[in-house]
């Protein structure tokens, strides 16, 4: 009987335990990072005179319904999520901003080539004239408020990783903190899991996932390290490693990640990372943003090129040649942080055609002086010795060295303008230079048939281009040519259709021609009319101006665009689908750790059933011991 | 074994349900209320960027409609201008006609010469047209210079050569007037080929006429000059004073001169000169100035009313050819305004096209998407119903 009373009442302390921890999974149905717990129940035996009795229940443990793989699957899934949900915020703002039907690139080239256009109708206009002015004046706010939202998301980004880096210090010192508990735990007692500082370290390493994807070693004293995957530890046991900021190599309003490890070294892991918030953030400052700010300074460093080539072809209404309708700060040139000596160097854009929108490091390794591609490192010859004279030359770019560089010195080359520094150089409406600058015309008078062409400038920078010239036959196949009423050339062979280059520009005059046969070309000064420029300026969007001659504004705008909006797309889309699998794990692993109210109500009237049978077992014991009791009476 | 569900994990999930009906109604929401499919790019990035070269093609041709319309413009007023000028020669060349009539005397005459005055001063007027912007029609591209002016050197042309070129189509571009000197000035004298004309000093009354090119290569645009030797005869000098033919004058008659033939009326004298000259251009203002002056100047016998008829048919040839030369600015004019219509109506026919496209691309198809919402808000009520269903129920409930 003493060992019924054993057995029961083992159950009834059993139970008692059972219905305890399903009151606890109850109250913590709720609670985040809850793993549910269950019991798990041991038959004692008992050896008396070599027989095996059952002698009643006991709890062997009380254990976490956990899973590690379903847990690990889970937090990579959260890191990836969480970093793909970052970036796709940040792209869809570049696209918006990029792709805004009103404000966006599109529209405003389109308005300004328009204004520029409508004064080819009426080319002496003060009012459209005034209005090719806004419009450009627009164009170049529209790229500066562009530029400018680019550089407050920089910044945004900046506070970000500062935040971030807060957060994840502050997750890594927790985890060192628990790391310290659990071993503490396991050292009084390695038979009993200290649940509780288990379910809340491995929440701490999920929320870790949702900042920055990390890799986790079990260690055999229960606490758990954790790297970032490129191996550099973030806490190894009870000590974590500070992660903080310093500004980036070339550019001080940027800021890269660094972590100060136990032996007091800091790393720039800038790079290293991915995954997770700050993944995100890093990536799409690279391919979002920094991406964005190339594409529309390349975009601006073309029409700055283009239109003000055409520009300086033609007259303005004081007839004077054009003068630079737009300015654009040349490319930004910075010295690296680290660099030893003050050496420096000057760049400016030679070829628009030729800029590639990417980044160029410029170094000199103590003989040569090497130009190589900043991501991929690929190396770009150079011609030139750098002086001012033969300046180094290469994809587009012309730099001078202005001091010596020292040896192992980096310097950064932008290579494209700030598309921010682009503005209208021109107030004077008279200063548009919508005429073209010489005019051609027979003499009235002449016998024979001949026309001349309109004048093409070949050479903008000749001294003579503007002296006006008289073409007088001698004879039906010769000609004379006067420069200013001085005779520069006699008897010049005539070609009927050939083209006759002289002072810079040609003309081509065609058909018979008698002797006394007259022509002239004379500078455009007065001729307010003369809308020829300002036609070839209206049609500057659609002139090949990149990739050495093969694409245009218009097309590289589009292009830009069209990358954004596929990229965003993409992005969304990932985004998307890893939050299904994301889900698809959260069930998962809720499946296996998650509460269920209805399963613990059932446990409940399981467990209070079985602790009143085994009561009644001590009840029914105690009858049998009086039963006896009296029959002895 | 069956899967577990958490508490947890059916409330969430119920709740991401909603969450996910909610956002997808606003979707259309948003669509029916903007009317628009497109809310940002990267809703259809291909769509987007299909969209942005429609839209830039819709501007273009919006702009060349207006530049269309500005050729237009130009061009009806520079129609109108050369309509009127043909006519006021016409007239010219009526008044010639009748100042060679016999029957008027010297006062008549004066009369027909003021008339004539006053034509010019009206053709003056036409050449000098301006365009709705105030730039003249006929000064080349020197649209603030008034292109002619009356001064002691007769009428001069103060415009140039220049002829502004304007876009109507993406790859059309024409001329939206032409040079005055080209229109009034560039006016071939006589024949086209050659021109007539009779000594001052002639005593007899031999009128010539404008000729007639037979064989251009004989010719070879030299000056010929005709010598009577007698009253009958005649010698033909070329440029070099070399006889080159000699013959005997019949009234009426054909002279063959080097490839060109001509006729001499009247009665010439002995020394009388006929002179044969290439045609230079010559302008239709000085041609009326002339016939102005020599009908303005009294005559006093056969001899001076020959000089006078020969000048006057000098003039009506020049009359003549400007009419020509006018002509052909007038059909050209024509061709470039029929082509503007065309352009403008092929633009149309883009436009409406374009706006097709643009429509399909970004207006939203309300009865689809009204649908849509429908049944968008019957999912999420129903998600809603049964949300609160599921959490009415629990175990716990039967429990006490």
């Amino acid at each position: 009987m003493a060992d019924m009373i054993r057995s029961s009442l083992s159950g009834v302390l059993a139970f008692q335990r059972a219905l305890g921890t399903t009151s606890n999974n109850i109250s913590n149905s709720q609670t985040e990072g809850y793993n549910r717990q269950s019991v798990t129940m041991n038959a004692r035996a008992e050896t008396s005179g070599g027989r095996f009795s059952g002698a009643g229940v006991y709890v062997s443990s009380v254990d976490r319904n956990f899973n590690p793989f379903v847990e690990e699957q889970l937090n990579a899934t959260q890191s990836e999520f969480s970093s793909l949900d970052t970036y796709y915020d940040f792209a869809a703002r570049v696209t918006n901003l990029i792709a805004d039907p009103d404000l966006g690139l599109t529209q405003t080239f389109n308005d300004f080539f328009a204004a520029v256009e409508e004064l080819s109708n009426d080319p002496s206009s003060v009012p459209v004239r005034q209005f090719v002015i806004e419009q450009g004046n627009l164009l170049s706010d529209s790229f500066m408020t562009f530029q400018g939202q680019l550089e407050s998301l920089d910044k945004e980004i900046n506070a970000q990783l500062e935040s971030l880096a807060g957060q994840v210090n502050i997750i890594t010192d927790e985890v060192s903190e628990l790391n310290g508990l659990i071993a503490t735990a396991y050292g009084r007692n390695p038979n009993t899991s200290p649940n509780e500082l288990l379910d809340q370290r491995d929440d701490a390493v999920g929320r870790l996932n949702q900042l920055l994807s990390v890799k986790t070693i079990n260690k055999s004293d229960g606490t758990i390290d954790v790297f970032i995957p490129n191996g550099q530890p973030l806490v190894l046991g009870n000590v974590a490693s500070e992660l903080s900021t310093t500004t980036s190599e070339f550019t001080p309003e940027r800021i890269e990640l660094v972590v100060n490890n136990t032996s007091g070294i800091s790393l720039e892991i800038s790079d290293k990372i991915n995954g997770g918030q700050l993944g995100g953030l890093l990536d799409a400052r690279t391919e979002t943003v920094d991406k964005a700010k190339r594409e529309i300074g390349l975009l601006a460093t073309g029409l700055h090129q283009s239109f003000n080539e055409q520009h300086a072809l033609g007259m303005t209404l004081d007839g004077n040649l054009g003068e630079a309708f737009f300015n654009l700060n040349q490319p930004e040139v910075r010295a690296s942080k680290t660099n030893v000596g003050s050496g420096f160097i000057d760049v400016s854009v030679s070829d628009a055609g030729q800029l590639d929108s990417e980044n160029y490091i410029f170094t000199f390794d103590g003989t040569s002086h090497i130009l190589f591609n900043e991501d991929t490192g690929a190396v770009t010859p150079m011609s030139g010795d750098g002086s001012a004279t033969t300046p180094f030359m290469a994809k587009g770019l012309s730099i001078e060295l202005t001091n010596p560089i020292a040896t192992g010195d980096r310097i950064q080359i932008l290579g494209y303008g700030n598309a921010g520094s682009l503005n209208v150089a021109i107030d004077n409406v008279n200063d548009i230079a919508a005429q073209s600058a010489l005019n051609a015309a027979y003499t009235i008078s002449n016998l024979g048939e001949a026309k001349i062409s309109d004048v093409e400038i070949a050479d903008i920078n000749n001294p003579n281009l503007l002296d006006p010239v008289t073409i007088t036959f001698t004879s039906t196949s010769t000609f004379d040519v006067t420069n200013n009423n001085t005779l520069v050339t006699t008897s010049h062979n005539y070609n009927d259709g050939a083209i006759f280059s002289h002072n810079g520009w040609e003309v081509v005059i065609s058909d018979t021609a008698q002797i006394g046969d007259e022509f002239t070309i004379v500078p455009n000064t007065s001729g307010s009319s003369n809308n020829r420029n300002a036609l070839a300026l209206s049609s500057v969007d659609t002139k090949n101006v990149f990739s050495n001659g093969t694409v245009s504004l218009n097309d590289r705008t589009d292009a830009i665009i069209g990358d954004y909006a596929n990229s965003t797309r993409r992005a969304e889309l990932s985004r998307n689908a890893k939050q299904a699998i994301f889900e698809k794990v959260t069930a998962e692993k809720e499946s296996i750790s998650g509460v269920n109210l209805d399963e613990e109500a059932a446990n409940l009237l399981r467990f209070q059933q079985a602790y009143q049978a085994s009561a009644q077992g001590i009840s029914a014991a105690n009858s049998m011991f009086q039963t006896l009791l009296s029959a002895l009476r | 074994m069956s899967f577990r569900v958490s508490t947890n994990q059916l409330f969430s999930q119920n709740l991401s349900s909603i969450m996910r009906q909610q956002q997808q109604s606003i979707n259309t929401q948003q669509q029916l209320s903007t009317g628009q499919k497109l809310i940002t790019a990267d809703d259809d990035p291909l769509a987007a960027v299909r969209l942005l070269g429609i839209e830039r093609n819709i501007d273009k041709i919006q702009q060349f409609q207006r530049n269309a319309d500005a050729a237009n413009m130009r061009l009806n007023l520079e129609e109108e201008a050369i309509d009127s000028s043909i006519n006021v020669i016409q007239r010219v060349r009526d008044l010639a006609l009748k100042g060679i009539n016999a029957s008027n005397d010297n006062e008549a005459r004066l009369l027909i010469s003021q008339e004539v005055e006053q034509q010019l001063s009206n053709m003056l007027q036409l050449a000098n047209s301006k365009d709705g912007n105030g730039d003249y029609i006929f000064s080349g591209f020197q649209g603030e210079t008034k292109p002619f002016t009356q001064g002691s050197e007769g009428i001069t042309y103060e415009g140039d050569q220049g002829q502004r070129l304007i876009k109507i189509s993406s790859t059309l571009m024409l001329e939206d007037s032409d040079p005055g000197d080209a229109v009034f000035m560039d006016i071939e004298q006589g024949n086209g080929q050659f021109f007539t004309s009779a000594n001052a000093a002639n005593t007899g009354t031999g009128l010539i006429d404008e000729g007639v090119l037979k064989e251009p290569t004989t010719w070879g645009q030299r000056s010929y000059t005709i010598q009577f030797t007698s009253p009958t005869s005649y010698d033909v000098l070329d440029d070099t004073a070399t006889v080159i033919s000699s013959g005997t004058y019949t009234e009426a008659g054909m002279i063959s001169v080097s490839g060109t033939e001509v006729s001499i009326k009247g009665q010439p004298q002995t020394g009388d000169e006929f002179q044969l000259d290439p045609s230079r251009a010559e302008s239709i203002f000085e041609a009326m100035l002339q016939l102005q002056n020599v009908l303005g100047t009294p005559q006093l016998n056969d001899v001076e009313r020959a000089a006078m008829i020969n000048t006057i048919n000098h003039s009506l040839s020049s009359f003549d050819r400007g009419i020509e030369n006018l002509n052909e600015y007038q059909t050209s004019v024509g061709i470039r305004l029929n082509e503007v219509d065309r352009q403008k109506s092929a633009n149309e026919s883009a436009n409406f096209n374009y706006q097709g496209l643009q429509s399909e691309l970004k207006d939203v198809d309300y009865a689809e998407a009204i649908t849509r919402f429908n049944r968008q808000l019957l999912a999420l009520q129903a998600a809603q119903q049964s949300f609160t269903k599921m959490q009415g129920i629990s175990l716990f409930n039967y429990i006490n």
